[in-house]
């Protein structure tokens, strides 16, 4: 067989992976749809609704399934839920194998407070899933209160999951505070879903590249070590192999390394093109700067006026954010709340829906008065402000 | 505009230092002019930083520009007057090995070390553009530099807190790092974070230098300029060298201390030997002021090292008794110095010994979870490239060659520091610090450029086995 024949062979073996392409399922529950029969726990109460099937139970956990009757095996499921709120559900199967009650369950966190949220679930790495499964659904811990859109079931072909491995691969992860500590480099994932969020779980669902990069090693230097054999058992010139294989051997590290380097050095400089797009270069009350949103940008605002005082009132959604300020306007110091210093007369809220001023000027914070009469003096989006006491 | 500060405040304690490494050195010269002057930069700073602090505490000296000046001034005046009455050192360029680099590896350096600058610059301006937001920062070196500034005393008490100390532990740690910063914004009369946080990158960039002419002492100027490039490629390296943490302000002074010990033990003639251990016991005796790492586990190791090492010499006959006994003297009496106040002084206000954490309270029990922990920390993550199995490599191919020859300190250093480290880790409550991945690499940063030191050593000595056959 000429070379030729031989790479036209092998061109005609990835024929298959190219024509196969991703297959989809997809269980719309929006317009007051509900695909197919589904069964609801008495624990629970759904309604139909234009966006999706709402879901609420008072305390007791329940779970919502269907046949599941997939025309094809799935490698994940992507669902979208509406108008969200933080909270902890489970995506539910029974396996062929599993007894009639019994349900393997993924627990996944809704962020909360958007108007769509989509969550991935890599059915593949999971061995309970066999690709198909007899029964899926939704199963609910406790309180909840959430609209589902929609569920799809995603199949990938050979090629497309090998491009969403080296698509992953270049994927970098944004800087957060624990980057000081370690950077997960390099993962890979085998379906297109899963990029986008590859960085989302601590730790990441998802492979090391350098799972790949040691047995490669380890081939190539087994390989090398099978050649200088060779030549010493047929008394040829073994030193000279022996030689030739080691550069072969540093060769294919050296470019592993060099690859490694770049992909790393440009993760790091992906991190200050994100702070300067959306930090040093935007305006003043467009700014955000990693997971702390806009609260540098409203703390730089009010920082003249908070500072004004020995102490102000800070209400805002972490313990780091507190931190940040204590250093951020020394001498001036924050507290958490009114009660802690009676001689303040300025209040800092940040992104803190519950936290809400009427139109005579009163702060309220779910249904309390915090604050009887004052003004808003800069107003910074719905839920973040600052404000002064009469 | 404020940057402008961090070089002039530089100015006085780098003149010290310098001027106190050429005392050191005596007759004898044995650092490069450059590497003089950055080790002068580095010991000289943290040692004014020292004298502030125990006149500060002793006669009231405030945290003020007049102060910190009269400090400096007062070092600097001093030294001047000792080095009257001394001869200086006649200018000699210590023996460097030279080699032809060819075309294609220059080319090839070049790109490297062109890579490797895009990467600092560009994290630096980051750096000093972007709000100071990382914990142990705003938790601790930067808001005590700020509470130092305002308070211009030193206290150990963060915001909110009552007592004596704070709660948090963070008053254990030598206040070096938040001092320098106070005084830097005392120069240029407000804190400014940029400012406050550039004087990491200036200890980064000491670090780098000296970690290329301490390779440049034993090798060509190609691989040393690998050296250096091994360091900064480190991904977790540059993003700490390029943020206000501590680790590299500790892993310099570490170095420093360390690397001249094992020039010490590299010199050919007994002059330059007793010199360079002068000069490593002047970057010592400043461990314990640097991290409370600097005092319970990198200043026992390195004197074990450093005493074992004199009693070879000794026995080797390659000293004398009355050398010995000066080197050591060296090492002895500038260190009590420094320790002794640093210790009365935690003493004294019921400061713990530990990282943050007392070491005092640990109790011995097996850890799970961490062998995993430390195994992906290590080779599968992006932390630090394919440094250590490289290491690994290098190890098994040359640990006979190591054993007969000074590297074999290298190694013995990091592995006890580190095995030492492992040990906390697997029996102790710590663990926590390697299954959360807070600790583990942090520890790993403060060794790195002995570890890169060491690497780029045997990796010159591979270059052997490619040239021969086999």
């Amino acid at each position: 067989m000429s070379l030729i024949q031989r790479l036209l062979f092998t061109g005609l073996l990835f024929i298959p992976l190219t024509v196969s392409a991703k297959e989809s399922t997809t269980w719309d529950f929006r317009n007051k749809m509900v695909p197919g029969d589904w069964s609801v726990m008495q624990t629970l109460t759904t309604e139909e609704t234009e966006k999706g099937l709402h879901i609420k139970s008072s305390g007791e956990s329940g779970r919502i399934y269907r046949q599941a009757a997939l025309a094809h095996d799935a490698d994940t499921a992507v669902l979208t839920f509406s108008d969200t709120l933080p909270q902890e559900l489970r995506f539910s199967w029974r396996p062929s194998f599993a007894a009639a009650d019994q349900f393997v369950e993924y627990p996944f966190v809704l962020t909360g407070f958007k108007e769509t949220e989509t969550v991935v679930i890599p059915l593949r790495i999971f061995k309970e899933w066999e690709g198909n499964a007899n029964i899926i659904g939704l199963t609910f811990p406790g309180n909840v209160d959430v609209t589902l859109q929609d569920i799809q079931f995603h199949r990938y072909s050979l090629l497309e999951k090998f491009l969403a491995v080296v698509r992953s691969s270049l994927e970098f992860d944004n800087m957060r505070n624990y980057s000081i500590n370690f950077l997960w480099g390099p993962l890979m994932v085998f379906t297109p879903d899963e990029i986008p969020g590859i960085f989302l779980g601590t730790p990441p669902r998802a492979w090391s590249v350098l799972r790949f990069a040691f047995p490669l090693l380890g081939l190539v230097s087994i390989l090398c070590f099978i050649w200088w054999l060779k030549s010493y058992l047929q008394y040829k010139d073994y030193r000279k192999t022996g030689s030739k294989m080691l550069r072969v051997f540093a060769g294919v590290f050296v470019v592993l390394w060099l690859l490694f380097d770049l992909r790393m050095g440009l993760e790091l400089l992906s991190y200050v093109k994100d702070d300067f797009q959306n930090y040093v270069l935007k305006p003043t009350g467009q700014k955000t700067f990693r997971e702390f949103l806009s609260f540098h940008d409203v703390v730089a605002q009010s920082k003249h006026i908070l500072m004004r005082q020995p102490r102000y009132v800070f209400l805002g959604p972490s313990d780091t954010l507190f931190s940040y300020l204590r250093y951020e306007t020394y001498p001036s110091l924050p507290a958490l709340t009114t009660e802690q210093t009676a001689n303040t007369s300025i209040l800092l809220v940040f992104k803190r829906p519950d936290v809400q001023v009427n139109e005579r000027g009163t702060v309220i914070q779910n249904g309390k008065i915090i604050a009887y009469s004052g003004a808003v003096l800069a107003r910074f989006d719905n839920e973040s402000f600052l404000y002064q006491l009469r | 505009m404020s940057l402008v500060w961090l070089p002039v405040g530089l100015v006085l304690p780098t003149i010290i230092g310098w001027l106190a490494l050429r005392l050191i050195e005596g007759k004898v010269s044995v650092l490069f002019p450059v590497e003089r002057f950055v080790l002068g930069g580095l010991i000289g700073l943290t040692a004014t930083m020292f004298v502030t602090f125990i006149l500060h505490l002793t006669l009231g000296v405030s945290f003020t520009l007049i102060g910190f000046g009269l400090v400096q001034v007062g070092m600097l005046a001093l030294l001047y007057v000792w080095s009257r009455g001394m001869p200086m050192p006649a200018r000699i360029r210590p023996s460097i090995p030279r080699t032809a680099m060819t075309r294609w590896a220059t080319i090839f350096v070049g790109i490297l070390a062109a890579w490797t600058s895009v990467k600092m610059i560009v994290l630096t301006v980051n750096l000093l553009v972007t709000p100071t937001v990382l914990d142990d920062t705003i938790d601790n070196w930067n808001l005590r530099g700020k509470l130092f500034y305002h308070n211009k005393e030193l206290t150990l008490l963060l915001p909110f807190e009552e007592g004596n100390t704070s709660f948090s532990g963070i008053s254990s740690y030598p206040p070096t790092v938040s001092m320098a910063k106070a005084y830097l914004s005392t120069l240029a009369g407000g804190w400014h974070d940029g400012l406050a946080n550039s004087i990491h990158i200036a200890w980064f960039i000491a670090l780098v230098l000296l970690l290329y002419w301490s390779l440049r002492r034993e090798l060509p100027m190609l691989w040393a300029l690998l050296g250096t490039y091994i360091l900064t490629a480190m991904p977790l390296e540059m993003l700490h060298g390029t943020n206000p943490y501590a680790e590299v302000f500790v892993s310099v002074h570490v170095f420093a201390a360390v690397s001249y010990f094992f020039h010490a033990l590299r010199a050919d003639d007994k002059d330059r030997r007793i010199r360079f251990f002068r000069v490593s016991a002047a970057v010592t005796c400043l461990l314990p002021f640097t991290k409370n790492e600097g005092l319970i586990m990198h200043l026992p190791v390195l004197m074990l090292l450093v005493g074992s090492s004199l009693l070879w010499l000794l026995w080797k006959k390659k000293m004398s008794l009355r050398e010995i006994v000066s080197v050591a003297l060296w090492y002895i009496i500038p260190l009590l110095a420094v320790a002794i106040p640093w210790i009365a002084f935690k003493y004294m206000n019921g400061l713990s010994f530990g990282n943050a954490k007392s070491v005092s309270g640990l109790t011995l029990a097996w850890q799970p979870g961490v062998a995993l922990a430390i195994s992906v920390m290590t080779f599968m993550e992006g932390n630090w490239l394919f440094l250590f199995p490289l290491l690994l490599l290098l190890l098994l191919v040359h640990w006979r060659a190591i054993l007969g020859s000074p590297l074999l300190v290298l190694l013995l250093y990091v592995a006890i520091i580190y095995l030492g480290q492992l040990f906390l880790f697997f029996f102790t409550e710590l663990s926590i610090e390697a299954r959360m991945q807070t600790g583990y690499n942090r520890g790993l940063i403060q060794l790195l450029p002995i570890i890169v030191l060491l690497t780029t050593l045997l990796l010159h000595r591979m270059r052997r086995l490619f040239q021969a056959n086999i």
